[in-house]
């Protein structure tokens, strides 16, 4: 292998302090910081490993907790390890304490039978296993442009885990959904600071909760769930952007009319429009609420700042996923899109998961070789060219490009 | 960002100071242990983490860790700390609304990395956390905290901001300021605990941030004090840097103080940690077992009772003007029982007694 590769497109800074005003106060305990690629900045952020139960995290917030994973562990293996899978919570009345003795999980609503569910019960259930990949719907929204509010992600807002617990569905029939329900509401442990201010619920069309895919897992990778991630129980949804993934899942509710919380009335929307995109400034166009995934595929060995000798050979690879459906093909260009060559797809470790690419191609006598990546569905669904846009920062999953330097 | 709740004091002057401690302070710091020598025992315990109480008579609470298992997995209780965020927005007394009304919910670091945003982007944000997400701030303040948004950049280009320095601070609170402060350790001791009078408040390990916020307030008069307003006035802005950097890196022992009335304390608790009809719970702002929520959010845990129902009064009478949108309509909805009840509540939570007794 001929590769010569930079130490990392993100640039550790030892001890160095580049934060504007905040650059004299550098305190002790910042030991390193790293660069994003963000159109326009701000990119400097702290790497951190103070969270509990977490290693090596790329800071977006301390409080509630917005932490990203260095994308470099994307490269080690399809499964993203419970570490450094990212975190993004809403509000910051997060409990530190679970007692796992005590945890109930409340099914009521339009039910037969109301239940409070302990962890004895869900662990005596019949169990499931899925891999299944959790991503932001906000996940790459830094590099929107124009630039829109809210966590200021790369591409690491996303993770894929095997998922252990109960299915969804079996916890319904325990209750008896009653005739009427139309929808499945879930909420978890998390609470705003200020009361008034509206709790984090995502509901699911009563079908969808009973489909038996989507499931409350009390295990992660064979492990329990960080407490950042969810400890002792998040609900899993195959497919569908990571707000449905209720975590510290205490509460499930039976609606017998459409849900009008604000997580689903008013946040969480995008423009019902292809890619759910329009044009910046654009108003009048109908909205749904964000839901299921779509394509996307990323190099994880080549970055920008890869450089590349010339004639050499050299593997590129990568993951990629289908979003609501499996991996039909990944495929690479290296003539900007007007040619694709299908690449070697790793094994299928499940339809809803990470799924490995690779190839291998070769270096140009000179100049640079930008290389694109884009991955179907089984559905037929295709990477798009253009980047969507929409004012929420949502959705985004443009056919990805990498420049490399040849020396 | 802090890991742990507090430090030690080495380690909390060192952060502050920026590794630049000098013999000076380190004797100085030494000097604030061994004023409260009596409490070592309780200095090495780190504070204890809110539980429930059990009702008198009842069989004991099963201690964490627990465990729950079934079809061969096993399920343990956690308990875990978050780190607590540092960083306030910059540019003092243009971000006095931001960081006053906005760090209660969310520290700064999400906010000070977004892009360059229109005035009608930010105009939008704001509106979403008044309207939407209900933040308690007055609408008076929100075009203050849409300038400065939009100014965000420049501000921070512009705030290089001087490094506070806690060997002055330390010299300031032994000896006063030759500008006429007195000495703070006249009544707040040099290690901050104060005296078990309760008269005075504790400071030790309080954020510098909330401190100066109060000296700055007692100054212009929004917080009314004859003893507090001429010392603050006294005080130039690097010297408050600098005494509030010193006390909150000082880690000084809780006094052992008694709590007659468990009735009492078992009533502060349920307020604290659960709220009542048109009451909010204390924790949800002030963190789990009132630990604070630094920079913004003073820690309540420890506290004198006197001084923080003292408080308390003066906002539900109004004597109190900072923060009338949060603490001053929250004490309103309190009667003189709700608030000798959180008084008592968290004076003894870090209390040595309390430890001795487990």
């Amino acid at each position: 292998m001929q590769l010569i590769r930079t130490p990392s497109r993100r640039r550790f800074l030892q001890g160095a302090g580049i934060l504007g005003g905040m650059a004299a106060t550098l305190p002790a305990w910042a030991d390193s910081f790293v660069d994003l690629d963000l159109p326009g900045g701000p990119n400097q952020r702290e790497l951190t490993t103070d969270f509990p139960q977490k290693g090596s995290m790329i800071l977006q917030r301390t409080r509630p907790p917005l932490l990203e994973t260095p994308f470099e562990v994307f490269d080690r293996g399809i499964f993203t390890p419970n570490d450094q899978f990212f975190v993004r919570w809403h509000w910051a009345v997060i409990p530190e304490q679970v007692d796992v003795a005590a945890f109930k999980i409340a099914v009521r609503g339009h039910v037969n039978q109301p239940l409070s569910l302990s962890l004895a019960d869900l662990l005596g259930m019949p169990r499931v296993e899925v891999a299944a990949i959790c991503q932001c719907s906000g996940n790459s929204r830094g590099f929107f442009q124009p630039r829109v509010s809210g966590a200021q992600w790369e591409n690491g807002a996303m993770g894929n885990a095997r998922w252990t617990g109960v299915r969804l569905r079996d916890v319904l029939d325990r209750a008896g959904v009653k005739a009427g329900a139309v929808a499945v509401r879930s909420s978890g442990l998390d609470d705003p600071v200020v009361q008034a201010a509206p709790k984090v619920m995502k509901p699911l069309d009563v079908d969808h909760a009973r489909d038996g895919e989507v499931i409350v897992a009390f295990q992660m990778n064979g492990e329990p769930l960080p407490l950042l991630n969810g400890f002792p129980v998040r609900l899993i949804v195959p497919g569908w952007y990571g707000d449905y993934w209720i975590k510290m899942l205490s509460n499930i509710e039976v609606l017998d009319a459409p849900d009008q919380n604000y997580f689903e009335a008013v946040g969480y929307r995008v423009p019902d429009t292809p890619h759910a995109s329009v044009k910046p400034g654009e108003t009048g166009f109908k909205t749904v609420p964000v839901s299921r995934m779509v394509p996307r595929s990323f190099f994880t060995n080549v970055t920008d700042t890869t450089t590349v000798n010339a004639g050499a050979a050299m593997p590129v690879r990568g993951i990629a996923f289908g979003g609501d459906a499996g991996v039909s093909q990944v495929e690479l260009s290296t003539d900007g899109g007007r040619s694709w060559q299908k690449t070697a797809l790793g094994p299928d470790q499940g339809t809803y998961g990470f799924r490995q690419w690779s190839t291998q191609i070769t270096a140009p006598p000179s100049g640079t070789l930008t290389l694109q990546v884009r991955c179907a569905n089984t559905k037929g669904e295709v990477q798009p060219a253009e980047p969507n846009w929409n004012g929420g920062g949502f959705m985004r999953n443009v056919i990805e490009r990498v420049q490399l330097t040849v020396a | 960002m802090k890991n742990n709740r507090r430090k030690s004091i080495a380690l909390s002057a060192d952060a502050i100071a920026g590794g630049t401690v000098a013999a000076v302070g380190v004797i100085l710091l030494a000097m604030a242990t061994q004023d409260g020598a009596a409490g070592q025992s309780a200095l090495a315990a780190p504070p204890t983490p809110a539980q429930p109480t059990p009702a008198a008579g009842a069989p004991p609470v099963a201690p964490i860790p627990s465990s729950v298992a079934g079809g061969g997995t096993t399920l343990h209780s956690v308990s875990v700390t978050f780190p607590h965020s540092d960083s306030t927005f910059p540019g003092g007394a243009k971000a006095d609304a931001i960081n006053n009304d906005c760090l209660i919910c969310h520290s700064a670091g999400m906010v000070l990395d977004q892009a360059s945003l229109s005035r009608a982007a930010w105009q939008d944000e704001v509106d979403k956390m008044r309207n939407a997400f209900k933040a308690p701030f007055a609408s008076a303040d929100a075009p203050a905290i849409v300038d400065y948004l939009v100014n965000l950049k420049s501000v921070m280009a512009q705030s290089a901001r001087r490094q506070p320095d806690a060997r002055h601070g330390a010299v300031i609170v032994a000896q006063g300021t030759a500008a006429g402060a007195p000495p703070c350790a006249q009544c707040h001791a040099f290690n901050g605990v104060s005296d078990a009078s309760g008269a005075f408040p504790r400071l030790a390990g309080q954020s510098a941030f909330y401190l100066a916020s109060q000296l700055h307030d007692f100054a212009s008069g929004v917080r009314a004090s004859a003893i507090m307003s001429p010392v603050a006035k006294a005080l130039s802005p690097d010297d408050v840097a600098d005494v509030t950097a010193y006390f909150a890196g000082v880690d000084a022992p809780f006094l052992p103080l008694k709590t007659p009335d468990a009735a009492l304390v078992k009533r502060g608790e349920e307020l604290a940690k659960a709220g009542g009809p048109e009451k909010l719970h204390c924790d949800n702002c002030h963190g789990p077992g009132g630990s604070g929520e630094p920079p913004v959010i003073p820690y309540l845990a420890g506290q004198y009772a006197r001084y923080m129902a003292f408080s308390l009064q003066m906002w539900r009478q109004g004597f109190r003007k900072n923060s009338p949108d949060a603490m001053g309509a929250i004490a309103k909805k309190l009667d003189d029982q709700d608030i000798a009840a959180v008084a008592a509540y968290y004076q003894q939570v870090n209390s040595p007694l309390k430890a001795a007794a487990k």
